[in-house]
């Protein structure tokens, strides 16, 4: 009998497949959450575009399709919501947060539901999940910044800028006049440190704990460099973009903090979108989250992604964020880290950090 | 021991003024009681010789010394002053014997000396064998001697008492009246008494200042004040009063109130008048002047309390509680007064009466 | 007759518990993902049995013994079903099959069928049963979409699917239950029980209820028999059974706050210390292994104790000099004093680093200036345990200063006097005689400064990790993020913080138990002025540079930020200076809204922590129960732990789990605060009552008045000032509180605290500072009305 009835649906969906692509989207219904970690401002972009693409798709939390939160205030939510035994619901369906190692963990709690992008090896220039438990969206690019407005003044102090993450480590004359995320509680931070720990072994822990790196949130960081506190700071491309733009908009052509492209390389982080498994999720709306997924992939949201200060994930953009550099030029720096290495193998990465850093 | 002197002390809070014009000199050893009603200024009177008030206007010497006036402030540390306070303020933390030995330590005298003056003044209070106990053990007669001895400790040249006996119950409020009195008239300390309590201030004081509404109204000894009271205010504080309306006509003054009645009268005084007569000092008499029918009697034991109806007054009368049973309600009776004040009739005894109800 | 009432209260309770784990165990065993599938196939049910016997039943009936015999093999078949199932069940499994696992039909064909109605939809019907009874027959055009050109079985099923559509399920409200089912009903098997029971129709509705609420019947149950036992102690304890509104708000209180404060911490504590079940410490063991935990519970000592220290140090004499004196200034001091904890600790924090950070900090650019240094770092440097205790020390001696204040001001003044007279100076008078007397509120005061310090994590954060001065709290943050894992050791290491606060609240009752002192005896005084004479100046200039240096220069930091555009440059910089934060402030219509929400949550908050440390005092100090103090411990225990492990705790706790699921309201906001800042009104409240003698109120009892009465009439106004002062304790922290709410909030429950931080985060820190003094203005400006219109009575 059912399967009398699934022959049915094949058969209509092969009807309704003739139409354009407006009718699928027309079909895509129910209620759909997300838990993110992306801008404010990029959400209510993205709301804005899925409610158009998918006109009878309701938003799962008052009138909202995100629930926001800062990455590992987002983790920690999660991680209480699924209670000590990792078997609670949770209250979402769909997870745009974090990095792979994040994801690699979810899969392992089998929190995941797997789903097929088409076409994912040709269109996509960052690693996936093989088993489709997990796609890039995404990408934030770690580097270094600088005041250009003070570069006189820290040469007069005999400290001069940082051209590569080395020497930011390493040159003695920048102690105590740098900073950075603290990868105990940030995950962008963390890819960081594993990916440079990769590059140049646990010496680069040593160097950064005796050049006394202060560790605090961007925004900290960012006045530090524009008060004369720090010479240099380990931060997101995304956070400095931003500054830039949100001057330009008021009218300062020339900013006050810049990047620095490191010439060691830069640390690509993509960061993932996930369907939560249907078992666990809120409205078992497996249908409405893929074309979502789908969807981001396309050439209109990676669009809006780029808006928000990060670069795309597709092989054929050429646009890049603004003010920013062209993506495929960043992939050829990229140092690159290994998502399954540093998800294994946090707690020893964590105590190292502590035992040479932060100690 | 130690002689007060007050000149011209006013006392204002804003536009309020509480206390008018207080010109007085204590004597050394004197025993004085500021008495009035509530809110009349004693207590403000008494604080600022203490210190903890400063006079509007005016000036107060302790022994010639200006302690407050002008430019001059003596704090109350310094004043060598010895207090009561109506709540005891006896220190919950502290047992009797560092509560009593608290000024002298202040003063830093030896220990020796401490305790030998702690445990004879404990012996005036009796309160030898409390010597270890926390207040919170004691009951409020024994605070009360508690804050008196403390007070008494430093040997002070003057005593202030703050309506000190005014949470206790009666019996014990006349022995204490009684205590007081002696331990002043041993050590001949200079004592200011502020009380509402008139039978306190008649039993105690070698001199009363009668307060109301922040003015003086009459100063002297009890007997002088209870027989010759200035006005109907203190005829009315101090004892019972009866309160007449009359008027002299050719060497009698005629009571409309009681029917025509009267009385001789061979004073001065013309025209309308309050006449205030004592209950005690109307009697009964065969030959009286007076004549009336009694309603009730109240029987107290030592007194017989009457009331006879007068014309349109009922007229209290204390009698003899000896002949109590003679007496009949609806008797007829005639009565005599024996003594009695005159006031002129300028509408204070309205006032007062208006106040009081 | 009382006795029966509980009795019967007790074993009601017990039933309900029983009938709940029944539920509960039914539940458990019938594999469906949620207690409320229940109420769904329930309502399913219904939904299924009218469709059968209004509008399938009587068409089928119409039909003639063989043909609807036929009809009956074909839905049996499609639904194999055996013979012995009754044809009615089949139909309406069929018809549940349909509704649930149905296949797509697409939106259009839907309406085609659904538009249909009266004798319209009659008739189609009709001609459905007919194609079905007859393979030649013609199929109606709406259907044709369904089952235009399939034969045989096909056919059939596409014309059974047809019927079922033109039944009429796209009422909204089957389509709810619909969703509902799918996200209760999950996996193969629990689905095909659940159909059996939807075709079946005998889950009655009493069943489903208890089902599908049960945990909820069991907390309540549990409640009824607790409260009956509770009852009974306490009434027994007084002797005096009569029931009285007085025991039932005490126990209204107490099951609020077993239910809502009690448990989220209870079950994180018991987590910390049962990981996996059983008792072992292994993870204390492990926790305490780390050289840098053994350093973090060090600082936070430290810390937390100089702080308390420095605090009340403070404190106590800018109480007495502002409360008692004829200091110049006074209320304007008051007022000043108060502001430091107006501001979220981050902001604070953030002004002082920009002072006192040892390369560019102002205040250390004037002293290198004025003792002409060289240009190397410091000499102040913030990022040390020494910056760490001062900023929490600025921030934190509030809390001290408004707690003595208010206890000050109703102290019985002759006290004083009579020292004075006696020959002490007002300055030996403070410590023979004040001190010892205020020592129950200083106590107060300072184990408030101390929680807050040990439990705070915004000012570490900003000034102890940059310096690598890590805290407890920073320690718990750090491990929450690790993961799973990382949960049961920030469990485990907030156990400490909870059974530090513990202990200084044991050590403080039994040192103040030896000292209650009654102070305010009824009499009304006026608290007398201790005139300062000569050192009245120097004391004013004393009092207005510790002003200065802790209040105004932090606020004048950030007043300064705010209308910079460049941080690094000074404001009067040319081109540095701008209005447009403060416009975007104020132009954003979210802020408003945020700024409505955390005046209501933070408003009910502390209204209602009051209500409850009001009634707690009383049970505290006026009866003379046994354990009596148990909630007193409970309390501060909340209050030492930290805001994410309390968040948390809900988060776990306030899902359903136990019965109560207020997850992503407003009220589970409401209970995190309270939870956190209960403490602080509670303290006030029962230092204040302590200060009362119990004949005022056994007075008003006497003559007549209620338990509630006396309460309202005579105890509350007495201690009025503190009440107020305790309101404010509590309302502001929630105002602008953020570790929480970022975890717990949802898109209608945004706060201004959270909007700060985000500002903070992603917008700019100017913007932010003119938020955060935005907040201070608004609330001083709230202070001030409410001064007006209680005539100075509730005000900070």
């Amino acid at each position: 009998m059912k399967k009398t009835l699934t022959l049915l649906l094949a058969l209509i969906l092969a009807l309704s497949l003739g139409c354009s692509a407006l009718a699928v989207n027309e079909d895509v219904e129910g209620e759909l959450v997300i838990y993110t970690s992306m801008y404010p401002f990029v959400i209510d972009m993205m709301n804005e575009a899925i409610q158009q693409e998918f006109p009878n798709l309701t938003p799962g939390i008052d009138g909202s399709f995100f629930f926001y939160a800062g990455t590992s205030k987002l983790i920690t939510k999660i991680y209480g919501e699924m209670g000590d035994k990792r078997d609670q619901p949770l209250e979402c369906d769909m997870f745009m947060v974090a990095e792979p190692a994040f994801s690699l963990e979810l899969k392992d709690y089998g929190y995941l539901h797997d789903f097929e992008v088409e076409d994912a090896e040709n269109r996509l220039r960052f690693p996936y999940d093989e088993e489709g438990f997990w796609y890039p969206v995404r990408v934030c690019n770690m580097v270094l910044a600088y005041n250009p407005e003070m570069v006189d003044a820290w040469a007069a102090k005999g400290v001069s800028i940082p051209k590569s993450f080395k020497d930011f480590a390493y040159d003695p004359a920048l102690k105590g006049y740098i900073s950075m995320g603290d990868p105990m509680t940030s995950g962008t931070a963390y890819a960081a440190v594993c990916s440079l720990l990769e590059q140049y072994g646990e010496e680069y822990l040593d160097k950064l704990g005796e050049n006394k790196v202060m560790r605090e949130s961007g925004s900290t960081a960012i006045a530090k460099l524009q008060s004369g506190e720090c010479a240099a700071i380990m931060i997101l491309e995304e956070s400095v973009l931003k500054y830039i733009d949100d001057e330009a908009a008021n009218g300062n052509d020339v900013s006050n903090i810049e990047v620095i492209y490191p010439e060691d390389g830069v640390v690509l982080i993509p960061s993932t979108v996930m369907i939560v498994a249907e078992e666990y999720s809120k409205n078992v709306n497996t249908e409405a989250a893929e074309a979502v997924a789908q969807w981001l992939l396309t050439e209109d949201a990676q669009r809006l992604i780029m808006k928000g200060y990060m670069h795309s994930v597709l092989k054929d953009m050429a646009d890049y964020p603004a003010h920013s550099v062209d993506t495929d030029s960043l992939i050829e720096k990229d140092i690159g880290v290994d998502w399954e290495y540093a998800y294994k193998n946090r707690e020893a990465i964590n105590n190292l950090w502590t035992e040479k850093v932060t100690q | 021991m130690s002689t007060i002197t007050i000149k011209n002390v006013t006392k204002a809070f804003g536009d309020k003024v509480v206390l008018q014009a207080f010109d007085a000199t204590f004597q050394d050893g004197e025993f004085i009681t500021l008495l009035g009603p509530s809110g009349c200024g004693k207590t403000t009177m008494l604080r600022i010789i203490a210190g903890f008030e400063r006079p509007t206007s005016g000036e107060v010497y302790i022994d010639e010394q200006l302690v407050s006036g002008g430019k001059t402030f003596v704090p109350p540390e310094k004043r060598g002053i010895g207090m009561v306070f109506q709540s005891y303020a006896v220190w919950p933390h502290m047992n009797v014997y560092d509560n009593v030995a608290y000024p002298l330590t202040i003063q830093k005298v030896g220990k020796a000396d401490i305790e030998r003056r702690v445990a004879r003044v404990l012996e005036i209070t009796h309160l030898s064998q409390y010597a270890r106990r926390l207040p919170s053990q004691l009951s409020g007669g024994q605070q009360q001697r508690v804050a008196l001895a403390r007070a008494l400790v430093a040997e002070p040249k003057l005593l202030l008492l703050d309506e000190p006996l005014s949470n206790l119950d009666a019996k014990l409020r006349e022995s204490m009246r009684f205590e007081i009195k002696e331990i002043q008239k041993k050590l001949g300390i200079t004592v200011v008494y502020v009380t509402h309590d008139q039978t306190e201030a008649m039993a105690m004081s070698d001199r009363i200042f009668v307060i109301n509404g922040g003015a003086v109204q009459q100063s002297g000894a009890p007997e002088a004040i209870y027989n010759r009271p200035v006005n109907q205010f203190v005829a009315d504080f101090l004892g019972k009063v009866d309160f007449f309306k009359g008027e002299v006509k050719n060497g009698r003054i005629v009571f409309a109130e009681m029917g025509g009645q009267s009385v001789a009268y061979d004073g001065d005084m013309t025209g309308r008048v309050d006449v205030a007569a004592r209950p005690e000092n109307i009697r009964f008499d065969d030959g009286g002047e007076l004549q009336g029918t009694l309603e009730t009697h109240y029987y107290l034991g030592d007194v017989d309390d009457c009331r006879v109806r007068v014309g349109d007054r009922l007229v209290r009368v204390i009698a003899d509680g000896y002949g109590y049973a003679d007496r009949v309600p609806g008797q007829r009776v005639r009565l005599s007064v024996r003594s009695f004040m005159v006031f002129e009739d300028d509408g204070a005894l309205e006032r007062m009466l208006e106040i009081q109800t | 007759m009382t006795k029966i009432g509980l009795a019967l209260g007790f074993l009601l309770g017990a039933a309900l518990v029983f009938m709940g784990y029944k539920g509960l165990t039914a539940f458990q065993q019938s594999g469906f993902t949620s207690e409320s599938a229940y109420t769904v196939i329930y309502r399913l049910s219904d939904a299924v049995s009218a469709a059968w016997e209004d509008r399938l039943s009587p068409e089928l009936d119409r039909l003639s013994g063989d043909e609807r015999d036929k009809v009956d093999q074909i839905a049996r078949e499609l639904a194999s079903q055996d013979d012995d199932i009754p044809r009615e069940a089949v139909y309406k499994r069929l018809y549940a099959e349909y509704l649930i696992g149905g296949p797509k039909v697409s939106t259009a064909a839907k309406k085609a069928v659904t538009s249909l109605s009266g004798d319209a939809a009659t008739d189609f019907r009709r001609a459905l049963l007919q194609c079905l009874l007859d393979e030649d027959a013609p199929v109606p055009t709406r259907a044709e979409k369904l089952a235009g050109d399939a034969t045989g079985a096909e056919r059939q099923a596409a014309l059974m699917q047809a019927l079922f559509v033109s039944l009429g399920s796209t009422e909204a409200g089957v389509t709810n239950h619909v969703n509902a089912f799918k996200k209760t009903v999950r996996g193969k098997a629990a689905q095909e029980a659940a159909l059996n029971m939807i075709a079946a129709g005998t889950l009655n509705a009493l069943w489903q209820f208890i089902v599908g609420h049960s945990r909820t019947v069991m907390l309540i149950g549990a409640l009824f028999m607790l409260n009956a036992a509770l009852l009974w102690l306490l009434m027994g304890s007084e002797k005096r059974w009569a029931l009285d509104v007085k025991w039932l708000v005490i126990m209204l209180i107490i099951d609020f706050m077993l239910v809502f404060q009690l448990l989220p911490v209870v079950y994180m504590t018991f987590k910390g210390l049962f990981p996996e079940g059983r008792f072992s410490l292994s993870t204390l063991k492990r926790l305490t292994g780390y050289p840098l935990n053994l350093e973090a519970l060090k600082n936070t000592l430290i810390a937390s104790t100089v702080t308390m220290v420095l605090g009340t140090l403070i404190a106590f004499p800018l109480a007495w000099l502002v409360g008692r004196t004829d200091l110049y200034g006074r209320k304007f001091f008051r007022g000043l004093f108060v502001m430091t904890y107006m501001v979220p600790p981050y902001v604070g924090a953030m002004a002082w680093l920009r002072l006192m950070n040892p390369n560019a900090g102002t205040i250390n650019q004037w002293l290198r200036a004025l003792f002409h240094l060289s240009d190397a770092p410091g000499p102040l440097n913030v990022y040390t345990l020494g910056g760490l205790i001062w900023v929490l020390t600025t921030f934190y001696y509030p809390y001290a200063f408004i707690t003595i204040s208010r206890a000050m001001e109703k102290m019985d003044p002759s006290l004083e006097e009579a020292s004075r007279i006696s020959g002490a100076t007002p300055l030996k008078t403070v410590f023979t005689v004040t001190l010892p007397m205020m020592m129950p509120s200083l106590i107060a005061g300072a184990l408030l400064v101390f929680v807050s310090a040990a439990s705070c994590y915004g000012i570490p954060s900003i000034i102890g990790t940059p310096g690598n001065v890590n805290t407890v709290t920073t320690r718990i943050v750090e491990f929450v993020s690790l993961g799973q894992k990382g949960m049961n050791d920030a469990t485990a290491l907030s156990v400490f913080l909870m059974a530090v606060a513990l202990a200084i609240l044991f050590v403080s009752d039994v040192v103040l138990a030896k000292k209650q002192y009654i102070t305010v005896s009824g009499k009304s005084t006026r608290p007398a002025v201790v005139e300062l004479r000569g050192a009245r100046l120097p004391l004013t200039a004393l009092v207005s540079l510790f002003a200065v240096i802790v209040v105004l220069l932090p606020f004048a930091t950030i007043l300064t930020t705010s209308f910079k555009i460049d941080i690094g440059k000074a404001v009067t910089a040319p081109g540095n200076f701008t209005l447009s934060n403060w416009r975007t402030v104020f132009a954003r219509a979210e802020t408003l809204s945020c700024l409505k929400n955390s005046l209501v949550f933070a408003a009910v908050t502390a209204t209602a922590g009051l209500l409850i440390a009001c009634v707690m005092s009383y049970l505290l100090q006026r009866t003379r129960i046994r354990g009596r103090s148990i909630p007193n411990f409970l309390i501060t225990l909340g209050s030492g732990t930290p805001s994410v492990v309390i968040a948390l705790g809900l988060i776990m706790t306030m899902r359903g789990g136990f019965g109560v699921n207020i997850y992503g309201t407003a009220t589970i906001l409401i209970i995190a605060y309270l939870i956190k800042y209960l403490m602080m009104g509670m303290r006030t409240v029962v230092s204040a009552m302590s200060q009362i003698h119990v004949s005022l109120e056994e007075c008003s009892q006497v003559s007549g008045a209620s338990w509630l009465k006396t309460m309202r009439r005579i105890t509350v106004p007495l201690i009025f000032p503190s009440i107020a002062a305790g309101w404010f304790l509590i309302f502001i922290p929630s105002f602008y509180e953020l570790s929480m709410t970022t975890l717990l909030y949802s898109s209608t429950t945004k706060t201004i605290g959270f909007q700060l931080y985000e500002t903070w985060t992603f917008t700019s820190q100017p913007m932010s500072c003119a938020m955060a003094f935005g907040i201070l203005l608004f609330v001083g400006l709230l202070n001030l009305l409410l001064n007006r219109l209680t005539k100075g009575e509730f005000s900070i």
